[in-house]
């Protein structure tokens, strides 16, 4: 074994080249396998809602209008869909599951605590538990009664309960938030913990993290641009005309854009798997680059080293100790490339990235990238040690 | 001479069949990834139909005004235009030879069709001007004049998708589209516009006066007269007049301030751009302007590149290095006969050069294969992704960098062989 270090480093100039080139692949691998991985983790867990016959209505609306004016004609569409007996229920909301992502820079604390990670959220209306079927395990969803009372009611999912109150329970529970890119803003709140849901995860790629939905009031400024509306089950698509006519006449100047959350459902699925498999394309291909490099520089190699080979045939080392030997020589210098990386790569989490990547995806992408570059440079080594160990002994010291 | 190193070359290829294909594979692969990438990039910011004039276009986006410290609102908030800000401090710009406005980029709107399906098109409100400054390809009918935006006529221009959707493939000029709750008549079709394009992208174009909320609005004499709903498109008479446009733009937006209003604004700050520059700016998100920040867009991507292309080069050399015992009796020889270190440099680095301008080709023709497959499965709706010129001379720049490149090192190293030593081991 100390002889294989040995040779190694004897070498130290060809296997460095090799190591570094093994390094990079490493990092790649890990980088894209990782991903995978996640995915594949994140797509089994529930996601905490139901997506079925939830349309997305995008309202496109006027700026330069009145506060007044545009709040007055929100509430009018509110209303208006409660004529449809098509439809169940009905939220305003800021951010659409499927969609860009909940994930927001805003910190909360509970008595000057925080949670390690930084919550996604959402700010909507009443109701959207009867839209998304959200599932209540304590308390009870807000609603019109909270209208004026001190605290804007919030919901939560088990695991932000878990993370800021601990084993308390976290009904009625005051908590404030803060923006740490502007430390100088006001810190804001209180807001008041109403109730907490089983847990609500935006997609199917998304961590199951700390979640929180602010209640939006009618009165609030500001009124998010997406409505979801649950459908009775078996409408139709042409009853979005019925819909759009009747929106259109309360609000003449605005535009509206109807989609399904099943359609968003899709579209986000093909966007990641195309990530994947365009970045698992690419790594592949530079992967197979650097595989068959390496057989190349082994091959010279062992047509270079025909005396030692020769001398040790000679000395008695059998056929298969010479190809242990080659392979033995590249396994080393593999373990000295993912070694160091691995160490580069184990320091990511400390710097708050991957925050939500729990820790045995990521071990677990780690360690198969592991396995696969050893399979590579195994598979790589085949040939050249057979190569290696066919090496007839007359034949290498004839040529000394 | 380089006759001579060139036929050599050829034959080192083809004696080691293996070794030239590890490598030919190697660079043509990097730059396949290489090229779809920057097609990518070109498509997005190149000049491209109906695009074409981009090198004398400038874009407003928007203004950012300014508020004191005491007031609520924290430091800028970013509004779109108002036609009053176009005609007052855009349309009198000197070396201008046209502007347009139109809504800012476009929006989507459900609609449907005759047989009760559901579009989805891209909605833009625009004016005349729009089809003057871009050149688009209409399959039939014409663009909607002054005249009509004037007035106000319920017209659109669509694309060939849109028409295809609507009334199947047949004529459609004359014909009419709900869209919005208005009866629109369809005075043109033009070719589709891919998404990348962001100054003209849209399904359906309409002149912005058919709705209220793009028309002028009585002025109060505050700066709330300078915010609306649109966007502005600045065609220069030539491109040299691009900075002085820019520079007396921003002159004349430093002198507003609006002090006695309830909320009270101490500058309005607005820029006019190209859209790489607005690009760059909104990536490192901004509201600072400066030369710095398209410069350091333009390192990452550079950067970027270098850095897929490590692993590639360090491919090459290690091959390379591996191959000089294989050139050592070659070497040996030359030496002997008083070539010096740098003639074997030069040698080997053409012939370096050579093998990275072959794999050149084959990833040239490899790329402009996937470029052809991405198109055909419409990774991004309506984009015909395809080589032009100035991606194949990317691509050629590329690849000859490689081989400098990946070529160097191994060839000084080869070249410090000593000539004794490398003869002795000829005899293997």
């Amino acid at each position: 074994m100390r002889h294989v270090f040995k040779l190694v480093w004897n070498r130290r100039r060809t296997n460095l080249l090799i190591g570094v080139e093994l390094f990079f692949s490493f990092l790649i691998l890990c980088a894209v396998v990782t991903t995978g991985v996640y995915f594949a983790h994140t797509y089994r867990l529930p996601l905490g809602f139901s997506y079925a016959q939830v349309w997305d209505i995008y309202i496109n609306e006027q700026k330069a209008i009145d506060k007044e004016a545009r709040k007055e004609m929100r509430t009018q569409i509110l209303l208006a869909l409660e004529e449809f007996e098509e439809i169940e229920a009905a939220a305003y909301v800021n951010k659409v599951p499927f969609g860009d992502g909940f994930g927001s820079r805003l910190v909360y604390t509970y008595e000057g605590k925080s949670i390690g990670i930084r919550p996604r959220r959402n700010f909507v209306t009443d109701d959207l538990d009867e839209v998304l079927n959200l599932e209540l395990i304590e308390g009870r969803w807000f609603n019109r009664e909270d209208e004026g009372i001190r605290g804007v009611p919030v919901v939560i999912n088990r695991e932000f309960s878990d993370a800021l109150f601990g084993t308390e329970a976290s009904l009625g529970k005051e908590i404030f938030r803060s923006d740490p890119v502007f430390p100088e803003s006001k810190r804001q709140g209180p807001y008041r913990v109403v109730g907490v849901i089983a847990d609500f995860r935006g997609d199917d790629f998304s961590p199951s993290a700390p979640f929180l939905f602010e209640r939006c009031s009618m009165n609030d400024g500001y009124i998010p641009n997406h409505l979801l509306i649950r459908l009775r089950p078996g409408t139709r698509a042409v009853f979005g005309e019925k819909l759009l006519e009747r929106m259109q006449g309360i609000a003449r100047d605005w535009s509206f854009q109807v989609e399904t959350l099943s359609d968003h459902r899709s579209d986000n699925l093909r966007l990641h798997l195309s990530f994947l498999l365009f970045g698992g394309i690419v790594a592949g291909l530079l992967i197979a680059m650097v595989g068959l490099g390496m057989v190349g520089v082994l091959w010279q190699n062992v047509a270079q080293r025909t005396g030692e080979i020769g001398l040790r045939r000679a000395l008695g080392g059998t056929a298969g100790r010479i190809s242990a030997q080659f392979l033995g020589e590249l396994l080393v210098i593999a373990t000295l490339a993912v070694v160091p990386s691995t160490m580069l790569i184990a320091q990511l989490p400390f710097y708050g990235w991957l925050e939500y990547v729990p820790g045995e995806v990521y071990m677990g992408g780690i360690f198969t990238a592991a396995l696969l570059i050893y399979l590579l440079v195994i598979a790589c080594a085949l040939y050249p040690s057979w190569l290696a160990s066919r090496v007839q002994p007359v034949e290498a010291l004839h040529c000394e | 001479m380089l006759k001579n190193y060139l036929k050599i070359a050829f034959k080192v290829f083809l004696r080691r069949k293996f070794f030239t294909f590890i490598s030919l594979f190697g660079i043509s692969l990097t730059l396949v990834v290489l090229m779809v990438v920057a097609s990518f990039f070109d498509h997005f910011f190149g000049p491209f139909p109906p695009e074409v004039k981009q090198d004398r276009t400038l874009f407003v986006f928007g203004i950012h005004l300014e508020y004191p410290p005491e007031q609520e609102h924290m430091g800028t908030d970013s509004q779109d235009l108002s036609l009053y800000f176009v005609d007052h401090f855009i349309r009198p710009l000197d070396h201008v030879e046209k502007v347009s406005v139109r809504e800012e980029f476009a929006h989507s709107v459900t609609h449907y069709n005759d047989r009760g399906d559901k579009v989805d098109s891209w909605l833009k409100h625009t004016d005349a001007a729009f089809w003057d400054i871009l050149e688009f390809e209409f399959l039939e009918g014409n663009a909607f004049t002054e005249r009509e935006v004037e007035e106000a006529d319920r017209v659109a221009v669509i694309n060939e998708a849109t028409r295809r959707e609507l009334f199947g493939d047949e004529p459609a000029v004359g014909r009419i589209v709900k869209v919005d709750k208005q009866r629109l008549r369809v005075v043109g079709v033009v070719a589709n516009v891919p998404i990348f394009r962001h100054g003209s992208f849209a399904d359906i174009w309409v002149p912005y006066s058919i709705n209220d909320r793009f028309r002028a609005r009585p002025l109060t004499g505050g700066w709330w007269d300078l915010c609306g709903e649109f966007q502005a498109m600045i065609l220069a008479e030539k491109r040299s007049d691009l900075p002085l446009i820019q520079e007396e733009f921003r002159q004349r937006l430093s002198v507003l301030e609006f002090p006695k209003e309830e909320l009270r604004v101490i500058g309005v700050h607005g820029y006019a751009e190209t859209f790489f520059e607005y690009f760059s700016h909104e990536l490192f998100d901004l509201e600072e302007r400066g030369e710095r920040y398209p410069r350091l867009f333009l390192g990452f991507i550079i950067g970027g590149m270098i850095l897929f292309m490590i692993l590639p080069t360090l491919n090459l050399v290690n091959l390379n290095l591996s191959r000089i015992v294989e050139r050592a009796s070659e070497i040996g020889v030359r030496k002997a006969f008083g070539a010096s270190s740098r003639a074997l440099v030069g040698q080997f680095v053409v012939e370096n050069v050579l093998l990275t301008l072959m794999g050149g080709l084959l990833g040239l023709a490899a790329s402009a294969g996937v470029l052809r497959f991405l198109s055909e499965i419409e990774l991004v709706p309506y984009v015909q992704f395809h080589m032009n010129l100035r991606i194949f001379y990317y691509g050629m720049l590329l690849a000859l960098f490689f081989g400098v490149f990946s070529g160097v090192y191994p060839a000084w190293k080869m070249s410090r062989l000593h000539p004794v030593e490398s003869l002795r081991r000829r005899k293997k």
